[in-house]
């Protein structure tokens, strides 16, 4: 599954944050050190990668979208995402289960 | 899909086995690409994960996988710096952890039934739920019959 081929439309967003917004919730703590103290941890390079991306965009929404693929196999999506006139972009994905 | 070797967790300083991949997310949203190599059936994902419940957290404590040319990756080739211990903060979902006799075996995934199971459901690394199913009453007898008493 690639992001691209993740479809996100209105009904799916949660919720608009600023991007300060989104680093605070998903700054990584752990009490043994265990894991990079930044935005999405271990995924920071990813995130860093994904702000580089969007540019001079200042709102994100949060996202939760079912994904069935291959019509046999369904994930939870959750993510973040640009959307603009009624059009998301490429979003970034943070949880899948 | 044969039966498939399971991860290796430690919880409350006893080590067993689980049927839950909590890896395969991380692999999922990483921009790295490790494609490991199945080198047996009983293992198509190509690795084995060793994990750790401690104070309430998900750790991955040890790794040991295979990507092509018979390169040998560890926790340390993944999570470099954290390559003793690593928060699995990416990490939702429910860790099974089978206990007891085995009262039916399923040549398939984690198919197999044990007597319970431990179910621990985890929300960004963290332990949120832990509770122990009985599956005495849930063994059917669909193709392989019944394999207890």
């Amino acid at each position: 599954m690639k992001e691209e081929q993740v479809d996100i439309r209105k009904k799916d967003l949660i919720k608009a944050f600023t991007i300060e917004d989104v680093e605070m919730a998903e700054m990584v703590n752990d009490p043994l050190d265990a894991a990079p103290h930044l935005p999405f941890g271990f995924l920071n390079r990813e995130w860093k990668s994904y702000l580089e991306k969007i540019g001079n965009t200042k709102i994100l929404w949060s996202f939760k979208i079912l994904w069935e693929e291959d019509g046999c196999e369904s994930f939870n999506i959750e993510g973040y995402v640009v959307f603009l006139d009624g059009q998301a972009g490429k979003p970034f994905l943070i949880r899948i289960n | 899909m044969t039966a498939q070797s399971q991860e290796i967790i430690t919880i409350d300083g006893k080590k067993t086995s689980m049927c839950s991949e909590p890896l395969y997310q991380y692999l999922s949203l990483t921009s790295i690409d490790y494609s490991f190599v199945a080198r047996s059936t009983n293992l198509w994902r190509g690795y084995i994960g060793e994990w750790e419940i401690l104070h309430g957290r998900l750790y991955l404590i040890g790794f040991i996988g295979e990507i092509e040319n018979g390169i040998e990756i560890k926790l340390k080739d993944m999570f470099h710096k954290y390559g003793k211990r690593a928060f699995a903060h990416w990490y939702n979902g429910t860790l099974r952890i089978p206990q007891g006799e085995l009262l039916e075996y399923v040549h398939m995934g984690y198919g197999s039934t044990y007597e319970q199971d431990r179910n621990i459901v985890i929300k960004k690394g963290v332990v949120i739920e832990d509770e122990v199913v009985k599956n005495s009453d849930k063994v059917t007898t669909s193709t392989g019959g019944r394999w207890w008493k």
